[in-house]
């Protein structure tokens, strides 16, 4: 019977700790070792070689990796170095945040501008799909204002659970502090601290 | 169930034109992106109650404003909003 390693939504090095773990208690079985990105497949893969295992096969199924050896004789033959393993790229953020640092799409026609931000967003809030946050900069905060034609759609957005954070600065230095009607007035700290956490920001 | 009118246009020109002569007027209207039922261009129209689409008609037509097609559109406000979606 394989013994199952799962490593899914670990940190890098650890799938690879978890594997070398595993690797010594086998006593001649397969292994299966589960992950969930494509750099610890990797790096558990190149444990594996270097261990002198031998890869069976492996599964792709919605993004989880499904790596499967051939039954595991003895112990791993290369000593385990954690920093050839330590993963290059960041850990990735979760959801999507839309960043609208102004108050109309593009540049060109003012008019057109104010019409298509709107339209952005009364379309977002019918998708199957949604952001886990907005971001409202500069004059992208008088969107959330109650004399706002798009105050209604992003009430809607809120109440789905989407957070919306309407820059404090922003509003004061335009005097509308007062007429916030939708969001959470909220701080530099706070915004910047929710892109980078964000796997994707999406600037308008 | 509510049932609208979904006014069309042959330009964005005259689509934002209607929104301006229409803004002038009490009657509640809104300008949205087409619904993607009745046209895969992009575009913008107005979206009304259906009960109130031919006085909106008349102040277009006033005003020389090109309508395109008028549409009727049920829709269930209350099972819009509950339609499941997820975050990405």
């Amino acid at each position: 019977m394989a013994v199952k390693v799962d490593a899914r939504g670990l940190p890098c090095p650890q799938p690879v700790i978890k594997t070398k773990e595993a690797f010594e208690q086998a006593k001649g079985n397969p292994l299966l070792i589960i992950v969930s990105t494509a750099e610890s497949r990797d790096n558990v893969m190149r444990f594996l070689k270097y261990s002198g295992a031998e890869i069976d096969k492996i599964d792709e199924t919605a993004g989880e990796f499904y790596i499967y050896t051939k039954e595991i004789s003895g112990t791993a033959k290369a000593e385990l170095k954690l920093e050839d393993y330590i993963c290059n790229t960041q850990q990735t953020g979760v959801g999507t945040t839309i960043f609208i640092n102004k108050d109309r799409i593009g540049h060109g026609s003012e008019e057109l501008g104010n019409n298509l931000i709107k339209a952005f967003i009364a379309t977002i809030k019918e998708l199957s799909v949604q952001p886990r946050s907005i971001c409202f900069m500069n004059s992208g905060v008088k969107l959330t204002i109650n004399r706002a034609e798009t105050l209604p759609y992003l009430k809607e957005l809120e109440e789905k659970g989407v957070e919306l954070l309407v820059c404090g600065t922003c509003l004061g230095y335009f005097n509308l502090k007062e007429q916030l009607g939708v969001g959470k007035i909220s701080n530099m700290y706070d915004i910047s601290e929710t892109m980078l956490k964000s796997s994707k920001v999406i600037t308008i | 169930m509510t049932i609208y009118a979904i006014i069309t246009f042959h330009t964005t020109h005259f689509a934002l034109k209607a929104k301006k002569v229409l803004e002038k007027s009490e009657i509640q209207f809104e300008t949205i992106p087409v619904p993607r039922e009745f046209s895969s261009d992009c575009g913008f129209c107005c979206k009304m109650l259906w009960e109130k689409k031919d006085g909106i008609v008349t102040i277009l037509r006033e005003n020389s404003v090109e309508m395109d097609s008028v549409y009727r559109w049920e829709r269930d406000e209350e099972i819009e909003r509950k339609k499941k979606f997820r975050f990405v």
